[in-house]
């Protein structure tokens, strides 16, 4: 065999890799809160992209930028407050196991999750300016009742962002126009990590710090949206977006191939969604519905399961929420002010899907103060 | 190229049916798991072994299946871990220098005769050191130096010739190994033709030569009577703690979970599985921990629920009448669940850092653990259980 054919080999198989090598996500797990994410836009089940003209619109969709005319600064958090899982999660981490605590976590809910966001934002009629000091997401699962192993995922995210939008096609001032609106954001993330495995075990004879190592990421992505505005009632509306445009969210290899790790959907990696709804504004308040359905990747792939319809009323300083889907069903109610609104939802959510044995119940408070 | 250009054009870039169809029956076997379908995990864990034999992860899925199979309840065996005996026994071989120093003590105390003698009436001896030093000397190679207060003559009892006695100054580093008066002496055989009082310090030291063997052989021969009390004493101190701790223990013991007999094939099952699954795992892997681990929690649980069902521990009120609550039968009829209780747990701790600490015992054990025989015949249970019995009826 000559050094030449060797070399052609070698660069053949490469090739083969490269092109065939790809992430394998074993248990797939979806949460409410995304980066960014509002109590609006949660309690909506993230199906809110045609939802124009609202505070939290710029929240789910960039390309209804041109339509906000709140200016200012903003506080807001958005946080599950109770539920199952920060009982759980607290219990297996921080306390002795005991025999109760494993045949309740195995016999109730095997699958806890806890997530929060915070934003700090500066807005103004050019662009917005965004910075989330924390998105706190943890994923525990615990498997195999003959010998119980935990596949856990913590992430601490850290993002600022440059966002706006503009009109491409009509005249915002001409309600029987069509409109075309481009929205675009791009950020810097710096990230905490960690995807791991341990027996329960290892969990009653290590200190957890021990069994957990954070690896730090950075990075730049960006943001991509579109909204079609259709000036009859019993058409919707359109949105389509490319989200984490340029991210590239890199695994362990050790863990690629494995069944039992744990690999959150719709919110690192690049993804795509589309959303039909319409708003109507009336004497008796405003009424919005959407219908959101999210895409792997670069529009790879259709799954019914990951459709969800978001509707909100509004009148007044009191806005009502609804978002459905087959994995999660909340409802909410907010009081808006001008400078203050507070948020409480009720939710049902299973966010490792089949896998998981029952629906979790959860309450989750969202807080936003303008400046 | 062309193989290159046809993955191309066929969309190769997203994931391969196979490794989909693989993680898809993974991901099924441990749903079957969680939902407690053994049945089911174990149908599914097997045609992935058989599929894939170099796949590890379906072999210790099959043992997970078998181990839900026996029905044992993963969390009660905890408490095993922590249980004062293991706990116990795990004092006795890692603080060897706590118990050496007790021993060196007990020892200095029996060779003195003196149980009331302390370091502080005997400042100059240095012991132990001394007595590594006679043993590592050859006969021919004693050095002695003391000074002689006084003699007398007496029958020696351990041989037929005259023997003297020497009391001497604590400076001697010889150990004395008699107790005759209050005082260090030196005991020594003479010719017939001698007499004790024509042995002054001079010339003891003189014709001490020619008495080193002697003295020596003497010496040993009674430092290994004293070697072989201490032995016993110190046997008879662990078999006391491991009975204390064992006594301790009973609350846990009465929490192990007891199963019925037609469950110990599949655990039997489970841990054969283990036990292969253990050697041919790669170092450091996730699933050699997990066998290691797991082999260990069920090797205790075998160890444990012998002694549970073995013994009748409401009954126990101290630690003396362990051995005299068992039942003959019982404990025979368990045998082979402490033997493989045993077994799998010595042969997993090799290469572990335990073993090489202790590697002494633990090959000791091992040894012993050749000679027992996997099965007993009738007549060999019948032997043990009279040898039970009748201990019981001496002792209780």
């Amino acid at each position: 065999m000559t050094l030449l054919s060797i070399f052609k080999r070698t660069i053949a198989r490469g090739c083969l890799f490269l092109l065939c090598s790809s992430q394998l996500y074993a248990f797939e797990t979806t949460h409410q809160i995304r980066p960014h994410s509002t109590f609006e836009s949660t309690t909506l089940a993230n199906s809110c992209s045609t939802m124009k003209e609202n505070k939290f619109s710029t929240s789910c969709n960039m390309a209804l930028f041109p339509y906000s005319d709140n200016s200012g600064i903003y506080i807001s958090t958005i946080g599950k407050s109770d539920g199952d899982s920060i009982e759980n999660g607290r219990d297996l981490i921080f306390d002795p196991i005991t025999e109760d605590l494993i045949k309740r976590l195995f016999q109730e809910t095997n699958f806890n999750s806890f997530t929060f966001n915070s934003d700090v934002s500066l807005k103004n009629q050019l662009f917005e300016i965004s910075y989330s000091p924390y998105y706190l997401l943890a994923d525990l699962y615990l498997f195999n009742p003959a010998f119980p192993e935990i596949s856990l995922n913590l992430i601490n995210r850290e993002t600022l962002s440059l966002s706006s939008g503009l009109f491409l096609l009509g005249d915002k001032e001409n309600p029987h126009d069509f409109k075309l609106t481009l929205g675009s954001k791009v950020f810097y993330f710096r990230q905490e990590s960690a995807n791991t495995l341990f027996s329960l075990f290892d969990l009653s004879f290590n200190q957890p710090e021990e069994l957990i190592q954070l690896k730090n990421t950075y990075g730049v992505a960006a943001d991509l949206s579109f909204f079609l505005d259709i000036p009859y009632d019993l058409i919707p509306n359109i949105s389509m977006q490319l989200k984490n445009i340029g991210s590239k969210t890199k695994d362990e290899e050790a863990l690629v191939q494995s069944a039992t790790r744990l690999a959150p959907r719709f919110l690192f990696e690049t993804y795509a969604t589309i959303g039909l709804g319409k708003t109507f504004k009336t004497q008796y308040g405003s009424f919005s519905y959407n219908i959101e359905h999210f895409i792997e990747s670069y529009f790879e792939g259709f799954d019914i399961n990951d459709t969800t319809i978001g509707g909100y009323y509004s009148l007044r300083l009191v806005s009502l929420f609804l978002g459905i889907g087959k994995f999660y069903q909340n409802i909410g109610l907010s009081f808006d002010s001008e400078n203050f609104n507070v948020g409480i939802s009720y939710s049902r959510e299973k966010d490792i899907k089949d896998f998981q044995n029952r629906f979790e119940k959860s309450a989750y408070i969202g807080l936003t103060i303008s400046l | 190229m062309i193989p290159l250009i046809v993955l191309l054009f066929s969309g190769c870039g997203k994931t391969t049916p196979e490794n989909e169809e693989n993680m898809a029956i993974k991901q099924g076997i441990i749903a079957a798991l969680n939902a407690n379908e053994s049945d089911l995990a174990l149908r599914l864990a097997t045609d992935g072994e058989t599929h894939h034999p170099n796949d590890l992860e379906y072999t210790y899925y099959k043992a997970q299946a078998y181990s839900q199979k026996a029905t044992i309840d993963i969390y009660t065996l905890f408490p095993i871990i922590q249980m004062k005996i293991f706990d116990v026994a795990i004092q006795e071989w890692e603080s060897a220098n706590a118990f050496e120093k007790k021993r060196k003590e007990s020892l200095k105390i029996s060779i003195l005769g003196d149980e009331e003698a302390d370091e502080e009436s005997v400042p100059e001896l240095e012991i132990q050191s001394k007595i590594d030093q006679l043993k590592s000397m050859d006969q021919e190679v004693i050095e002695l130096s003391f000074t002689v207060d006084y003699s007398e003559t007496y029958h020696d009892s351990y041989s037929e010739k005259n023997s003297c006695s020497i009391i001497y100054s604590i400076s001697s580093p010889i150990i004395p190994f008699e107790k005759k008066m209050n005082g260090n002496f030196l005991l020594f055989e003479i010719d017939e033709d001698e007499v004790c009082s024509d042995y002054t310090n001079a010339r003891i030291e003189k014709e001490l030569p020619f008495k080193k063997k002697q003295v020596h052989s003497y010496a040993k021969s009674l430092y290994s009577d004293k070697l072989k009390q201490k032995e016993k004493r110190r046997i008879n101190e662990r078999f006391l703690k491991s009975a204390i701790a064992l006594f301790d223990s009973i609350p846990i013991f009465k929490r192990i979970p007891r199963i019925e007999e037609d469950k110990f094939p599949p655990l039997y099952q489970s841990l054969a599985i283990l036990k292969d699954l253990y050697r041919r795992a790669p170092k450091g892997s996730r699933l050699k921990k997990n066998a290691f681990q797991q082999l260990g929690l069920l090797s205790g649980y075998l160890i444990a629920y012998t002694i549970k069902d073995s013994i009748e521990l409401e009954e126990v009120k101290n630690p003396s009448e362990l051995a005299c609550k068992a039942n003959a039968k019982k404990v025979i009829q368990n045998y082979k669940h402490l033997l493989a209780g045993v077994q799998t747990m010595l042969d997993v701790i090799i290469d572990t850092k335990f073993y090489k600490k202790n590697k002494a015992s633990i090959e000791k054990a091992l040894e012993y653990m050749k000679l027992a025989p996997e099965f007993l015949s009738e007549e060999l249970k019948e032997k043990y259980i009279d040898t039970i019995v009748d201990f019981q009826e001496d002792n209780c």
